[in-house]
């Protein structure tokens, strides 16, 4: 294993905070930015906490052996998108 | 050592493939979030790398799509979806984090992904590790949409590989 000099110069590297050890613990910034402590099951939470939740509502419009598809975005709960989309809004899958 | 052999594809833009193709691509060092540590990011399948590109703000104007053939030592590869050795990089991790109690000395990480780059910097350092690969969950929702994430009981994934160093990419082709 690196010894703890080195693993000190990785995270000064990072920028990361290190302070002098009081309580036994690490931490980590929660979503208001309080300090909680640190537990690898978090990080097991990582991939659930971006897990789709969301909620869309569709409707299918055939005409003239075309349709179109509407989403319409009624919520959105810690979701990473590429593009964003805002609550109420629709998008149109036209074919 | 057995040497193994990958194909990734990695996602940028038109802009960048001159340079990276020429001279190699740059490491960004500055950024903390990369889930799979510092490093050079492709994904396995050239779909998803195409799907990033697609929909990345740096790259979505100019999309483009680099072929990286990479060669790695079998001791110098951690593959996270194995479990014996996720399981040994957890254990590792464990240690450090004791280390540094044990020294006098708490972290304060400003968030997970943080933690997991943070983690996987001090590994590869420690084990010359110059590949990584996992799969994680594709949440990206035009993706879902598309594809149908969970259709039939399968959900879609993507599987990422980031590497250490450029001299593990013997060859890069615009695809």
């Amino acid at each position: 294993m690196l010894n703890i000099e080195e693993i000190l110069k990785i995270s000064d590297e990072m920028g990361i905070e290190i302070i002098d050890n009081t309580e036994d613990k690490h931490y980590i910034l929660d979503e208001h930015g309080e300090k909680v402590e640190f537990s690898m099951d978090m990080l097991m939470k990582t991939e659930e906490s971006t897990s789709s939740k969301i909620e869309l509502r569709v409707s299918t419009d055939y005409s003239d052996a075309k349709f179109s598809s509407s989403y319409n975005l009624v919520n959105c709960e810690n979701l990473y998108v590429s593009k964003s989309v805002s609550i109420n809004e629709s998008i149109i899958d036209a074919a | 050592m057995e040497k193994l052999k990958f194909v990734g594809f990695h996602a940028t833009s038109q802009a960048n493939v001159n340079n990276i193709i020429t001279r190699g691509f740059i490491i960004n060092k500055e950024r903390n979030n990369d889930w799979l540590g510092h490093g050079i990011y492709m994904f396995l399948y050239k779909i998803d790398a195409e799907s990033w590109a697609n929909e990345t703000y740096y790259c979505k104007n100019n999309p483009a799509i680099i072929k990286c053939s990479v060669e790695v030592e079998e001791d110098k590869y951690l593959d996270l979806d194995n479990s014996e050795e996720k399981n040994i990089y957890e254990s590792y991790y464990d240690e450090v984090l004791k280390l540094l109690l044990r020294n006098g000395k708490s972290i304060i990480f400003k968030n997970n992904y943080e933690a997991m780059c943070w983690g996987l910097n001090i590994y590869k350092k420690d084990k010359k590790i110059d590949l990584i690969k996992y799969t994680f969950t594709n949440n990206r929702t035009r993706n879902a949409m598309k594809y149908g994430n969970v259709k039939y009981g399968y959900k879609y994934n993507e599987i990422q590989m980031c590497a250490s160093r450029n001299e593990i990419i013997l060859k890069k082709e615009i695809c």
